[in-house]
């Protein structure tokens, strides 16, 4: 071979080097983006350019920019930068007791929670203080048994005024002041307005309607007290707010304050106007309900004080510490 | 070669509009219907899937894809992109749907009007938009499925006509002016949509903005996403997105189950109401990363020819991770109104 061609060889191996089609990716895209480009100015030539909005649109979004501006910061700061989004992340989720979604998830759950509850009760107990107006306080006494008896006191002062009987048959009415008594077929025959306020718990299956249908919920507050919790409802009428405390263990309401709204704000509870104490499913004599007692009662006027001073003291005692009867299953 | 189609003539396809409007507008004031009726879930879905179409298409493209639809075909590019417009509109469907859903769910529940039966009752309407979407996501997939078969029966020449086209659109397109309105306007609506009942005085316990800032969903999802778009670094931004967000929003909600199961278990109700919350955050961003990131990416790749078709775990994503969000949606409807048991 003689050395010229060996050099032609030489040359040309190397323009074959330098000169090959298979181009790598990066390096193809990046050339045929500017001859894409070039195209373009070329074809544009005599238009201003970058004076219509079409040309600084395309100016801003060109190709070529786009992924210098996806990767600008360093992909090591993005790494470090995502793995701190993950772990603080995760942290934030375990330490955290809940959000205010969370709070309304249980907020609602214990709602319902406990009007199941209020519908699987055995017996009621509940005592209930309102202010009435000019000042005066009435005391509401609840008994109630699953049969669906129930008995009504109350008491302004320190007399029982009136007592009202629910079996499962009849509705009496007995007012002891002035000794009389009558039977109504429903509670929508009642007359007296003194009853109004203590309606909707005459009974649990109807504070668990009343709950349900009528109640809105408002929010949940943690007490310091392990296994107890405060609830707030709104009335559907908007003017009053219920406190609702309930003992978690049973789901069973332990408190309910009503409140009036005070102006402006829908949870904060302004002033009380009825406090409810509740005890659950303890022994209460089924004679107690009968409204038989009552008009045993009448038969001995003289000694008719004397029962009716005992029933007072009766009714004062806890029934916790009362006695316990034979044959009434202890919860 | 020019497929040619034969056209029902336009006036039949006006008839035949015309006839399935005036069942719908029946069938609305027959009344009969109520129970299933959300206007608001119905406008969401919508717009919302028309704003998706607009992120990945422009309004050239979707001209030619109504004629390429219902006219005369000239080539089979315009098949494929017609059968790759629709089957992303049934896709982009279905996502609101399911979106919309999460979005009515926790604003009936914050909502502070009426009692426990009627937040119950909500709740589950809020479910209806999920139908809505399913139902145009079929009306949109069945032009795809058509296109579909036609775009394989192509022949030769149309190959050669195909190949040259490809190479002719293997360049980046530049974002026009309406696919940044495509994401001005989802931006928007589902911003109206959250913060709007704040602004218009009606009753919610708690304001309604304040259950999409939780952090701690928001960090992971978007943390693990980033995380893995690192990992894979490939060219294939849209693909990498949609599955980084679909994963890490599947590792949100699993991880938020197991504690849902957990504290279940231990009766105790506020920690499966935080669990509950971080799975429907966690989904939710993730169905939003999808929808906002990587769909429309993946979209205008293969739109551009970069890619042929969408990848098969793109489409499981985006077909399944709404299908798991609407099964978590429905086990925090069930724990919700479930009382607790002592």
């Amino acid at each position: 071979m003689k050395k010229d061609d060996r050099g032609n060889h030489e040359t040309d191996a190397l323009l074959k080097n330098v000169l090959a089609d298979d181009l790598p990716l990066e390096a193809e895209k990046r050339m045929k983006e500017r001859l894409l480009e070039f195209r373009e100015a070329e074809a544009g030539a005599g238009r201003l350019p970058g004076r219509t909005f079409q040309g600084i649109w395309n100016h801003v979004f060109r190709p070529r920019l786009r992924p210098r501006i996806l990767w600008m910061p360093r992909k090591a700061i993005l790494a470090f930068s995502s793995i701190l989004m993950i772990a603080f992340g995760g942290f934030l989720h375990i330490s955290s007791r809940g959000s205010a979604l969370a709070d309304t998830f249980s907020l609602l759950n214990a709602s319902i929670s406990v009007s199941d509850r209020l519908q699987q009760t055995e017996s009621m107990f509940c005592t209930a203080r309102v202010s009435m107006d000019r000042g005066i306080n009435v005391t509401y006494l609840i008994r109630w048994l699953a049969s669906g008896a129930s008995r009504l006191d109350v008491r302004r002062g320190g007399d029982i005024e009136k007592t009202l009987w629910i079996t499962g048959t009849e509705i009496i009415i007995a007012d002891n002041i002035e000794n009389t008594s009558k039977s109504l077929e429903s509670l929508d025959q009642i007359e007296s307005s003194l009853f109004d306020p203590i309606i909707e718990f005459l009974s649990p299956e109807r504070l668990s309607e009343v709950l349900y249908y009528n109640w809105k919920p408002r929010r949940a507050v943690r007490t310091d007290e392990d296994g107890i919790e405060k609830f707030f409802f709104e009335n559907d009428k908007g003017k009053t707010v219920l406190e609702m405390t309930v003992d978690l263990k049973t789901y069973l309401p332990m408190r309910i304050t009503k409140s009036v709204i005070d102006s402006g704000s829908p949870v904060v509870p302004g002033k009380i106007i009825m406090e409810v104490d509740f005890e659950w499913n303890q022994p209460i004599p089924p004679q107690y309900l009968d409204p038989a007692f009552r008009r045993e009662l009448n038969s001995y006027s003289n000694s008719g004080d004397i029962i009716l001073n005992s029933m007072t003291a009766f009714l004062d005692t806890p029934l916790s510490i009362k006695y316990s009867v034979p044959g009434i299953k202890e919860k | 070669m020019v497929i040619e189609r034969k056209t029902g003539g336009f006036f039949l396809l006006v008839g035949r509009a015309a006839i399935l409007a005036a069942i719908v507008i029946a069938v609305i004031f027959s009344g009969k219907f109520t129970g299933i009726m959300n206007i608001n879930g119905l406008i969401f879905v919508l717009i919302g899937g028309a704003a998706l179409a607009l992120m990945s298409f422009s309004l050239s493209d979707i001209g030619r894809v109504m004629k390429g639809t219902w006219g005369r075909i000239p080539s089979s590019e315009i098949v494929r992109q017609s059968s790759l417009f629709w089957e992303s509109s049934a896709r982009n469907f279905w996502m609101v749907g399911v979106l919309a859903s999460v979005i009515l769910f926790v604003l009936s529940l914050v909502r502070g009007e009426g009692g426990i039966e009627e937040i119950a009752a909500r709740m589950a309407n809020s479910f209806i938009p999920t139908v809505y979407g399913l139902i145009m996501a079929v009306v949109c997939l069945v032009p795809a499925l058509k296109l579909k078969e036609m775009s394989l029966s192509k022949n030769e020449d149309d190959i050669t006509a195909m190949k040259s086209d490809e190479r002719g659109r293997k360049s980046t397109e530049a974002l026009k002016f309406e696919n940044i309105a495509g994401y001005v306007v989802f931006i928007a609506l589902i911003a109206w949509t959250i913060i709007k009942p704040a602004l218009s005085g009606q009753d919610y316990i708690i304001k309604s903005w304040e259950w999409v800032t939780h952090w701690p969903a928001f960090l992971v999802v978007f943390g693990g996403t980033i995380a893995i778009a690192l990992f894979v670094d490939g060219t294939m931004i849209g693909r990498t997105s949609t599955l980084g967000f679909t994963l890490t929003g599947l590792i949100g909600s699993l991880v938020g189950f197991v504690q849902v199961l957990v504290a279940f278990s231990a009766k105790s109700i506020q920690d499966v109401a935080s669990a509950m919350t971080f799975i429907l955050s966690s989904c939710f961003f993730a169905l939003l990363g999808i929808m906002l990131v990587g769909a429309p990416l993946e979209d205008r790749s293969v739109k551009s020819a970069k890619t042929e078709k969408h990848s098969f775990p793109s489409r499981v994503a985006w077909y399944v991770f709404p299908l798991v969000t609407l099964i978590f949606l429905a086990v925090t409807f069930v724990l919700i109104i479930t009382p607790v048991k002592k």
